[in-house]
């Protein structure tokens, strides 16, 4: 169906920079690997680089803006770096498909960021990242690091407390310091 | 003949509701006819979601708005988004639930936003098409179809959008949720005459209005939904208004919240206008 292909060529192209760096080096060659006709290559070439370009780091932000969303705390804590890391991340991985595809979204660039941050940063995107109930050790009092973070204070300068912490929603929790 | 599917009542006014505002929403429910409840936000919200949910459709009438059926898409819907969206409109006890004229994904990419159709008659045939499949599992409700802010457009169009949404409405007995905002960008960004593109809608098809307000990104208007609705969008309401039986007004905010009193003043004003359009009759 010729729509099925221009729908897929559209897609690929609002949301992977190496496929419009194809489309841009040689349309021809774009056209056959995704099987688009020549009236599809047209309308999608119609569009232009400049609004393809625009559009897609619309798309980007949108999507960064989600994840926040989903880690309001963690983005607070880490500020400028939280979006710039999510570009980053965005541009290598794709956004997945379905109902809960934002909060995947963000538990997957949690345990992508794990690598590129600070111990205390860390234990928070952890636990921002589980929303179900359960029952997890942490380094640091998660729940003071949230309280800080949310007042916009420094969470780097926490000093480190085993903590067990029992969830049993998104919202509620019960930390135990541990000796 | 939409009229007779949503039927007639009276004119409500509303917003979009977001969780920040949930205990001033409570606090006003006088001042609030209506809330459009958008149905994602409460697909990953496990339990709580839905006890908030059924709370809500307690004290208020709620209208679900769907984010990602992606009713335009070729490769037909995801089950699993439209049995969660089906569940949510049943829960909420809705007069009519609201999805958009666009696709969010194709061949198992996810775009993670409205991206706009080829206006075509294949293309109207795949909206028909997902939508008779959507009804089927949603049941009886009638579905109203938003037209979007086209972030571009697609050469090779075989009518503009209005009459493309006139022949959805007359292939499909869908209503129209006109995004009047949507409308205000599209026409300063591309350059239609608004005028010709109302003339084009069908006479009872508008049956609910979205509005919002938006920024300036260099000479490209955006659909920010960060900014109250601006005077010249308050202006189209008020000709929406007169030329359509609107049935509900819903004020969207998504960025940059405002405090509640702004919001509803914004309430007011177009419950205002509805009802003032509704008096002229």
């Amino acid at each position: 169906m010729p729509l099925a292909a221009l729908q897929r060529a559209l897609a690929h192209l609002y949301t992977d920079e190496g496929a419009r760096e194809r489309l841009r080096r040689d349309p021809g060659a774009f056209a056959r690997s995704l099987a688009l006709g020549p009236a599809d290559l047209a309308s999608v070439t119609s569009i232009g680089e400049t609004r393809l370009h625009a559009y897609a780091d619309s798309l980007d932000r949108k999507r960064a803006n989600e994840c926040a969303r989903a880690l309001p705390l963690s983005a607070r804590a880490l500020g400028p770096r939280f979006r710039a890391e999510f570009l980053r991340f965005a541009r290598r991985v794709p956004l997945g498909a379905g109902p809960r595809r934002y909060r995947d979204d963000a538990v997957a660039f949690a345990a992508n960021l794990t690598r590129h941050c600070g111990p205390a940063e860390r234990a928070l995107l952890a636990f921002e990242a589980r929303s179900g109930p359960g029952i997890g050790f942490y380094r640091y009092c998660v729940p003071e690091l949230a309280r800080a973070a949310a007042r916009g204070a420094r969470i780097e300068d926490a000093e480190p407390r085993l903590t067990l912490v029992l969830r049993w929603s998104r919202g509620r929790c019960l930390a135990l310091g541990l000796p | 003949m939409v009229a007779a599917v949503v039927g007639e009542g009276p004119v409500w006014a509303g917003y979009s509701y977001r969780r920040p505002y949930a205990a001033q929403t409570y606090a006003n429910r006088e001042r609030i006819d209506v809330l459009e409840i958008v149905a994602d936000h409460f697909f990953s919200a496990g339990r709580d979601g839905l006890r908030e949910l059924d709370l809500l459709a307690e004290h208020f009438i709620l209208l679900p708005h769907g984010l990602d059926l992606s009713l335009g898409s070729a490769d037909g819907l995801n089950e699993s988004y439209l049995l969660r969206f089906a569940e949510i409109v049943r829960r909420s006890r809705a007069p009519w639930w609201s999805e958009h004229v666009a696709f969010t994904r194709a061949a198992g990419v996810s775009i993670g936003h409205l991206a706009p159709l080829p206006f075509t008659r294949e293309a109207l045939d795949v909206l028909a098409s997902n939508l008779a499949r959507a009804r089927r599992v949603i049941g009886d409700i009638p579905c109203l179809l938003e037209n979007i802010a086209a972030p571009l457009e697609l050469a090779g169009a075989e009518m503009d959008e209005a009459n493309f949404l006139a022949a959805l409405v007359e292939r499909t007995g869908c209503g129209l949720l006109l995004d009047v905002e949507n409308l205000h960008a599209n026409a300063l960004n591309f350059g239609f005459d608004v005028e010709r593109y109302l003339d084009a809608l069908p006479a009872h098809a508008v049956v609910q209005l979205h509005l919002a307000g938006g920024d300036w990104n260099g000479a490209t208007y955006v659909d920010s939904h960060a900014r109250a609705v601006h005077e010249a969008v308050w202006r189209l309401t008020d000709h929406v208004c007169a030329r359509f039986p609107v049935r509900a007004i819903v004020v969207e905010r998504d960025e940059q919240l405002p405090p509640f009193d702004e919001l509803l003043a914004e309430i007011e004003r177009a419950r205002t206008i509805a009802r003032g359009a509704v008096a002229c009759r």
